[in-house]
């Protein structure tokens, strides 16, 4: 016996959107949903069936959830229109809250995301004011070159006496096969390597959001948009994990924003033992403990509250959301 | 593309329905079975192109998620092949009652050949053919890849991976066989994968066999060999192909590997 019910539904423009819609047997807030993103291009399901996971673990504590590939992605067609990928999936996103809140008389909604389903998280919370929380996982990083040189070298001092580590070197595994064996693939690699370190070539030009010019965030952007999430009330947790960093101290995956006030009023919880995407049961039995913690947090707290706070300032609920914060930041 | 819930009311199943399209329709329906665990998640864009392909060329196609997997009800832990492969032959009679086409092909890929393979008699009526990508014959060795694997991925996973998972994996059968790429390993489900052996798994008599593998899967070849001279109408066809299925999308990894769907699509069709 579950205490939830799962049912496939399309949106969007001619139903062009496929997601799964999770229901609490009872529901905790009449008017509280959540969305839970792509990752990648893996479809809604998610790596390792965590997007199940997730809508299952927060229909469980009455939250009604719904999982959905973003146009192109899984089961969802690919849009007729010219927006670029970013503005799609803004609008992609827009239209599951559009969908939650005709059907169910839902008003209020978190997100969770992975990788760029994290990215997303934000740029949704940025252009819709119905998002009240967002959880990222593993979403952009802002580390200075400071704790990337503290990165390399715990990896050099590592180096000597970790073989995985070494393999993790390209030009270590090919020249160990060179070592055993001067015709294999490793030597060709190895001497290909060396040519290009000795003769560099000019870097092929990169396309679309890879390529030179780009719209770049800066942190400051980064701050600047977060702390406009707060100040509206958006409850943020941003979350990253091992495959990051191996340590973390005094919030090294956003070290350039040191000192902001971002950090007073957001969660941010470094994992040094959870990966990109959770690869084992247990490390998903956390991440999911977590979530459900979160939301659970923003599930009790009242509507009106939270409308009360959208001016920011010092008001209850940021007085919650800080003391939230203080309770999970996890360093090193 | 129509979402469906359908199966026994204590196991209900999620699947995808592609109605026919095209100006010509062809009183032929094709069932596709997916892998398991994150062979699965790999390989969903190349079902779901597969699934559009066919439709296209006038075939009704069926993909779904067997119990515990994908968006069907079910936790990890509730897989085990005896129940997947009754889901094989529930959305077997799904399919037929929806296209109402009398002949009924299906294809499925890795473990999901396997259980295609192991359904075939107990589906009515029966699958005139049976497509077989890369079908698991030697449960010990599919373990074993996937304990690898797992601890591959593991250690891609960390910025300082634990040297001990490597040592762990070569000193400790035990080790890393409860669960594969963030899947559960339950023991019932070992098991059954351990009790999986070429000898041990039959091609159906009464079917048309394809089955697809690396032209230098030797096991394979040997395997279709015998099936023929067993009497079934098995016939090997070496492909090469870049799916990696135990990889993550990432750069210079094909998500489907145009050479494997349309060889794949030409043989469904034939």
């Amino acid at each position: 016996m579950t205490d939830f019910t799962e049912t496939p539904v399309q949106f969007g423009a001619e139903g062009a959107l496929l997601g799964i819609l999770t229901l609490p047997l009872v529901q905790q807030s009449e008017e509280l949903g959540c969305i839970v993103l792509n990752t990648g291009v893996n479809h809604r399901v998610g790596p390792h069936r965590i997007n199940v996971k997730a809508s299952r673990a927060l229909a469980g504590i009455g939250i009604p959830t719904l999982r959905f590939d973003l146009s192109g992605i899984g089961d969802s067609a690919s849009s007729q229109s010219a927006l670029d990928f970013r503005a799609q999936a803004i609008d992609d996103m827009k239209s599951a809250l559009d969908h939650l809140e005709k059907s169910h008389g839902l008003k209020r909604f978190l997100v969770f995301g992975i990788c760029s389903g994290a990215e997303n998280s934000i740029a949704l919370a940025l252009n819709d004011p119905r998002v009240v929380g967002l959880l990222a996982f593993d979403g952009p990083t802002y580390m200075t070159p400071g704790v990337r040189l503290e990165r390399k070298l715990r990896r050099w001092m590592a180096f000597p006496f970790n073989t995985p580590l070494r393999h993790s070197y390209k030009i270590w595994a090919d020249l160990s096969q060179w070592a055993a064996d001067a015709r294999s693939q490793g030597a060709k690699n190895s001497v290909a390597a060396l040519k290009s370190i000795l003769f560099p070539k000019k870097a092929e030009p990169v396309a679309d959001i890879f390529a030179d010019g780009a719209p770049e965030v800066t942190a400051q952007d980064f701050e600047r948009k977060l702390l406009s999430l707060v100040d509206r009330g958006v409850s943020i947790s941003l979350m990253y994990s091992a495959t990051q960093n191996s340590h973390d101290r005094d919030y090294g995956m956003l070290r350039q924003l040191r000192g902001s006030r971002l950090f007073e009023r957001a969660q941010y919880r470094f994992w040094p033992d959870i990966d990109h995407t959770a690869t084992t049961l247990e490390m998903q039995a956390r991440l999911l403990a977590a979530l459900q913690n979160w939301a659970r947090g923003l599930a009790f707290e009242r509507p009106a509250t939270r409308a009360g706070n959208a001016g920011g300032g010092t008001s209850q609920p940021m007085v919650l959301a800080r003391r939230r914060a203080t309770r999970a930041t996890v360093s090193g | 593309m129509t979402p469906l819930v359908f199966g026994p009311s204590s196991r209900r199943l999620f699947g995808l329905f592609h109605p026919a399209e095209g100006r010509v329709q062809r009183d032929v329906a094709v069932l596709l079975c997916a892998p398991m665990g994150h062979e699965a998640i790999r390989s969903h864009r190349f079902f779901r192109l597969l699934a559009q392909r066919l439709s296209r060329r006038g075939m009704s196609v069926l993909r779904f998620d067997g119990h515990g997997t994908g968006d069907s009800p079910g936790n990890d832990e509730d897989g085990e092949l005896s129940g997947w492969c009754a889901d094989v032959a529930v959305a077997h009679a799904e399919l037929v009652a929806r296209s109402g086409a009398s002949r009924i092909i299906w294809f499925g890929a890795r473990v999901g050949a396997t259980l295609a393979l192991q359904a075939a008699s107990t589906a009515t009526p029966p699958p005139s053919k049976i497509v077989a990508w890369e079908p698991i014959l030697h449960g010990a060795e599919y373990l074993q890849y996937l304990r690898e694997k797992h601890v591959q991925e593991l250690e891609h996973g960390h910025t300082i991976p634990d040297a001990g998972w490597r040592r762990q994996l070569e000193q400790d059968p035990q080790a890393f066989t409860t669960e594969a790429f963030g899947f559960a390993i339950t023991p019932l489900l070992r098991r059954q994968l351990l009790a999986l052996e070429p000898d041990t798994l039959v091609a159906p008599q009464n079917a048309e066999l394809v089955t697809i593998a690396k032209p230098d899967d030797e096991q394979t070849a040997g395997w279709v060999e015998r099936q023929g001279r067993a009497g079934a109408s098995a016939r090997w066809l070496p492909l090469t192909h870049s799916m990696i299925w135990s990889s993550n999308p990432f750069p210079n990894n094909e998500m489907v590997p145009a050479e494997a769907l349309q060889r794949i699509i030409t043989e469904i069709s034939e």
